[in-house]
């Protein structure tokens, strides 16, 4: 069909300038009003404009400085002496004809403009500080800290193997008194090549000596990922598994067996429910079933475990979704092309790798896409099952923001780092786009 | 039909405006009260009619907000839209909302005349008022009685005599504790309370010098007895209490599986509403041998502060809802419904639950410590000290870092 012009500009009118114009208030602007935050150290609760100046600021720092006589009535109608003689506070309710009405826009944007024509304004410029900081902020980037394994009030361990005794201990210890202590109460046992503790009592002194010994100096290595290295970790494994998975449930899924459709429900069920009330399912199972099938008691506590616990819950939940998307992707494939291969002989292998995956590659973009924007910008599923915790071991970019804004009141710091990752985000996503589409063939 | 979708225009425009111009006409004033105590949630509709039933032009429409309250009002704030009673904590809350202006100042109210001494230090700033103090609560151990007859226990008032108490449980497999490891506040407070404890008299220079710049977390009081306290407890709790969040607790010790808990007395209504037979007392942590030095770790908890930016009447309506709090009727309805301390002198609290007449005797005696951590700027605590001690109990980060971050923190925060 063609379109004339005048259809043209009425479909624009009518679908594309609305949407045009949703488009600006509801991301262009927030995007840039996100920027300019970023540049300032606002803590989030103070308003544009004071809403109270101490008795000498507003005399002494205001009304001297400012020049016009005009602006100076202008903020006195606005600001007035409280009751306690010490602050100025600003009138936000005005009385006007026996009634009370609001401070309207234009009123308060020239208090702002003659406010900070003399210096004041409570959100402070600072350059790239917060996009700096970031850097330096020892929680946000990879690093090797230390794990200690013994508590105090623990029992004293048995026996050290040669090499935990050695790297994890003695090493630590620099006085020689110490050392030759903690020697004289691990004696080396040849036969099993490890360390014992001497088995006749220690007195009270001893013991508390040998305790405060082994809780500061019984460490070992290990790898802080950081902000962004858990966001990587969560990305890369989320991104790999929940396509895998989702792959081979499609084309299990594919095939003509009884059932079918049950079972795809089943395994799109998990993403109909909110992500919330999944996390309160998994933190019973994580309790009260994993540690019967794996023996390991502690799950989401565990700062070593609590990544993979997170990682498998949003795995199991999102594949569902991709699945969907194979599944109509495969169903796409012409049927005759596998028929022609088949009567060619063509093995299962083959008609897969030669056929279904190539033909998949659409999916795979649109798959990809979505699984990386989503595992980069995940909240909900952590925050509810772990809450970025324990410590920071599952705090990933976005709710580091949100601790940031929410938590520790730091909006100005909290708005750059999510301008970071909107960044991340747009050139990691952008990148994919871009490969993939190369790879897509045309029937 | 044109016609008849211009008449059902014009209907609906009609019916609208004279909606609108019927709510202008009656002279009622409602006002929001904001609050975040969700175990009160029956009891605050209960007061707010009583309220009205007395003031009938006013009506008070309740906004409860039980988790992430702060989040919820921060971003009502930056849209320029504050509730007109706001439910605060004490201290640091009231003071970052009065700094920015939000806060109304209610120094002048009668009412404050009625509240008790010392319980306004948790809500003046500069000098002024901009809060009403509501209830006291105090952070310490909860134990159950029963259990402690049962092996013929006295409740501790030393460190020793504590670490008697958790071998002798032990030996009768009894978990000492019931604690929650997974979520970190309740670590937070459990270190500002044994650093306020330990620190004692030093508590209030320390945190003026703190304040100007100098000085250190571990200035007050000696690292090693602070941290190794946090040792003592983890070693004390349920193997699997790293696993454990509030609700696990509250169940561990109502089922009597655990002789004690270290919390919050709010969580003493979730154990006896799990398990009504449930026998407790409370009484302070010790955290060193010597009896003089075991003060509760209590405080004013919330209080209601009126938004500055509330149009006159609003705030007329709140003020009168700020007064009518202090009477009788609703003092009996604030002790016992809600069954929270109330801070207004004289108050009768003889009905109250054990626990909480050991709370009042303890405040009656004056052997209690203000809640440094409500003092603390606020990423000092929420992030910090919460995450530090977590971090510390799994063995992530060694004392020395801890107090390194939380400095770290506190220079940042005063800049």
């Amino acid at each position: 069909m063609i379109i004339s012009k005048k259809n043209r500009v009425f479909y624009f009118i009518i679908f594309l300038l609305p949407a045009l114009l949703l488009y600006c208030t509801f991301f262009v602007f927030p995007l840039l009003q996100g920027i300019r935050f970023s540049f300032t150290d606002w803590n989030g609760i103070v308003p544009e404009i004071p809403f109270s100046l101490s008795k000498e600021q507003f005399e002494n720092d205001v009304i001297k400085q400012l020049q016009a006589q005009e602006e100076v009535e202008f903020l006195r109608n606005y600001y007035q002496l409280d009751h306690s003689g010490q602050y100025y506070r600003l009138q936000n309710w005005i009385e006007e004809n026996g009634t009370n009405r609001k401070l309207n826009d234009r009123e308060r944007k020239k208090i702002k403009r003659v406010l900070k024509s003399v210096g004041i304004s409570p959100i402070n410029y600072i350059g790239l500080a917060n996009f700096r900081e970031m850097f330096a902020d020892q929680r946000f980037i990879p690093r090797f800290e230390r794990k200690y394994l013994f508590n105090e009030f623990d029992p004293l361990p048995l026996t050290l193997t040669v090499e935990e005794f050695r790297n994890n201990l003695l090493n630590h210890i620099e006085n020689q008194d110490d050392q030759a202590f903690l020697l004289s109460n691990y004696i080396y046992n040849e036969s099993k090549a490890a360390y014992q503790l001497i088995e006749q009592e220690l007195s009270f002194a001893e013991d508390e000596r040998l305790r405060l010994l082994l809780s500061e100096n019984l460490y070992a290595q290990r790898l802080e990922l950081g902000v962004i290295g858990f966001t990587l970790f969560f990305t890369v494994f989320n991104v790999f598994f929940s396509n895998i998975l989702a792959l081979l449930l499609a084309l299990v899924l594919d095939q003509k067996m009884r059932m079918r459709n049950i079972l795809r429900s089943m395994f799109f069920l998990p993403n109909v429910i909110s992500l919330v009330i999944v996390a309160y399912i998994w933190s019973f199972m994580f309790r009260l079933i994993f540690p019967r099938i794996t023996g390991i008691s502690i799950w989401l506590g565990s700062p070593e475990l609590a990544k993979y616990a997170v990682l498998l819950v949003t795995i199991w939940q999102g594949c569902g979704y991709l699945m969907i998307i194979y599944l109509a992707g495969l169903q796409t494939i012409p049927p005759e092309l596998i028929e022609a291969a088949e009567v060619d002989g063509a093995s299962w292998l083959q008609k897969l790798f030669r056929i279904k995956l190539p033909l998949l590659v659409p999916s795979f973009t649109i798959c990809l896409f979505y699984s990386l924007a989503h595992s980069l910008k995940h909240f909900d599923g952590i925050f509810a099952l772990t809450g970025g915790g324990p410590g920071y071991a599952t705090t990933n970019i976005v709710i580091d923001i949100y601790k940031n804004a929410f938590l520790q009141n730091r909006y100005g710091y909290a708005t750059a780092k999510a301008i970071l990752l909107c960044l991340i985000i747009i050139i990691i996503t952008g990148t994919q786009l871009y490969l993939m589409k190369k790879k897509e063939v045309e029937l | 039909m044109k016609k008849f979708l211009l008449t059902g225009v014009v209907m609906v425009l009609l019916l609208v405006m004279l909606g609108g111009f019927s709510l202008f006409a009656a002279e009622q004033v409602e006002i929001e009260l904001f609050y975040y105590k969700q175990e009160i949630v029956d009891q605050m509709e209960e007061m707010a009619q009583l309220f009205s039933s007395q003031y009938p032009d006013i009506t008070v429409k309740l906004t409860l907000i039980p988790n992430d309250s702060m989040v919820v009002l921060r971003t009502r704030m930056a849209g320029g839209d504050a509730p007109d009673i706001i439910q605060l904590q004490a201290y640091s809350a009231v003071f970052e909302f009065a700094e920015a202006g939000w806060l109304e100042d209610i120094t002048d109210q009668p009412v404050l005349a009625q509240v008790m001494e010392g319980a306004t230090n948790s809500v003046r700033y500069n000098g002024r008022i901009y809060a009403l103090p509501m209830d006291l609560a105090g952070i310490g151990i909860i134990y159950n009685k029963d259990i402690f007859k049962q092996y013929n226990l006295t409740p501790p008032t030393t460190f020793r005599e504590l670490r008697y108490v958790c071998s002798e449980l032990k030996k009768n497999q009894v978990t000492p504790f019931a604690a929650l490891f997974r979520a970190n506040w309740s670590l937070g407070h459990f270190i500002s309370m044994a650093h306020t404890t330990l620190a004692g008299d030093k508590l209030m220079p320390w945190l003026e010098r703190m304040n100007q710049g100098q000085g250190s977390f571990a200035d007050p009081v000696d690292p090693k007895e602070l941290f190794r306290l946090i040792d003592f407890y983890k070693a004390n709790a349920s193997a699997n209490a790293a696993e454990m969040d509030w609700n696990e607790q509250q169940a561990e010790f109502a089922a009597g599986q655990a002789a004690m808990m270290i919390q919050g007395l709010w969580s003493y209504g979730a154990a006896i509403g799990t398990n009504p037979a449930l026998n407790c007392g409370f009484i302070p942590f010790p955290v060193n041998d010597n009896p003089a030095d075991t003060k509760l770790f209590a405080d004013v908890d919330s209080t209601f502060a009126i938004a500055s930016t509330s149009s006159p009447a609003k705030k007329k309506a709140a003020k009168l809802f700020l007064e009518w709090l202090s009477t009788p009727e609703a003092i009996r309805m604030w002790v016992e419904e809600c069954k929270l301390v109330p801070t207004f002198q004289g108050a009768d609290v003889s009905k109250m639950d054990a626990p909480f007449q050991d709370l009042v005797s303890y405040m009656n005696q004056g052997k209690t410590n203000p809640w440094a951590f409500a003092m603390y700027p606020v990423a000092v605590f929420e992030d910090a000290c919460k995450n530090g001690a977590q971090e510390y109990l799994f063995g992530l980060k060694s004392a020395e870092d801890v107090i390194n971050y939380i400095d770290q923190t506190w220079q940042r925060e005063i800049k």
